[in-house]
């Protein structure tokens, strides 16, 4: 028993020390997912804070898939972002603190999903290229506003091709050629590695068993 | 040449973690980001084609169209004046996700009150 103890602490201590980040359940972590069950969620236009421009249009094209195969109902991203653009509500900032009530009433949406691109770049060393793709998400109830899930993830990808002689020539070439789409398979992965945390919807075989399920939470 | 690199190492990537998917998605991710990129008339009949695709295929396996899909398609339909086609996938949308259906309601409200 107390070597059990002793293993625990120092794992835990390895955990924080390392990461930041501690060990949870979905159930610990997100209590309100289980207790306010939506089913239906709106994402709104991406909010970019990342130094590249058209981020948020090729972001936004990459969290219908991974959010539905969570199991929710996703509300056609090109539909919702029309009538958001033709409302003057496509800068997500705008409405972010707000009450939600009217997605609610206009769209039956039982929460909104709140996505932020924090990293959208390339990192270019003499002899190696990275891509980088950060996110941050929220998921907000619009019956009380309140946060029932959030997360935050960061993907690096290395780009270098070691297999190839003229390395520099080839960071160069990757710097000349990769544009901001080039980003978008990285960006789904990121979605899919952070939405993973979120307990499943209905629509998902797992749907309300998976409170046991572990996660890293992200320190506060 | 970097860009069949660049593909080849997504797809070692993405094999790697493959999940259990619910449901089919094609090329949707790849067609939907080229028709916001080229924003012309080729890359959204492009869309438009693999969505049917995926209907389509769906269908025959037996399983459930992904969320919006065609309710996505109907949008398409609509801004080509396909007005019938497009209240038909509204309905089956509906049909599939009950929870869509004040949207739906709405776009069919819509599109048939601008038919005439």
């Amino acid at each position: 028993m107390k070597f059990h103890l002793v293993l625990i602490t120092t794992f835990a201590a390895i955990l924080i020390n390392s990461s930041c980040t501690t060990l949870a359940t979905k159930g610990s972590a997100f209590p309100l997912m289980y207790e306010k069950n939506p089913l239906s969620i709106l994402i709104a236009p991406p909010i970019n804070l990342s130094t590249a421009a058209n981020a948020k249009e090729y972001y936004s094209t990459t969290i219908t898939e991974p959010l539905s195969e969570y199991g929710y109902y996703v509300l056609p991203y090109e539909l919702t972002a029309e009538i958001l653009k033709a409302e003057g509500a496509y800068d997500s900032e705008l409405f972010h603190n707000l009450p939600l009530s009217s997605f609610r009433e206009y769209f039956n949406a039982d929460a909104v999903l709140f996505t932020t691109i924090d990293k959208w770049d390339m990192s270019y060393l003499v002899l190696a290229s990275f891509m980088t793709v950060g996110i941050s998400c929220e998921l907000k109830s619009t019956d009380t506003g309140d946060i029932m899930w959030s997360y935050s993830g960061t993907l690096k990808v290395d780009l270098t091709d070691r297999s190839q002689k003229g390395l520099l020539a080839q960071a160069i070439a990757t710097a000349i050629n990769s544009a901001v789409a080039d980003y978008v398979p990285y960006a789904r992965k990121a979605n899919f590695m952070v939405l993973s945390t979120m307990p499943v919807g209905k629509y998902h075989l797992m749907h309300g068993k998976d409170q046991t399920t572990q996660i890293q939470s992200t320190a506060r | 040449m970097k860009k069949l690199h660049l593909l080849l190492f997504s797809l070692i990537i993405f094999s790697a973690c493959a999940q259990n998917t619910i449901y089919y998605w094609g090329e949707y991710p790849n067609t939907l980001c080229q028709y916001r990129k080229d924003a012309d008339e080729k890359s959204l009949n492009n869309h438009i084609d693999q969505l049917e695709k995926i209907i389509t295929t769906s269908n025959r396996r037996h399983i459930r169209v992904a969320p919006g899909l065609q309710a996505e398609l109907g949008y398409y339909y609509v801004q080509l004046g396909r007005v019938d086609e497009a209240i038909k996938l509204f309905n089956v949308e509906m049909e599939v996700y009950p929870e869509s259906s004040v949207l739906m309601t709405k776009m069919i409200g819509k599109v048939g009150g601008t038919k005439e």
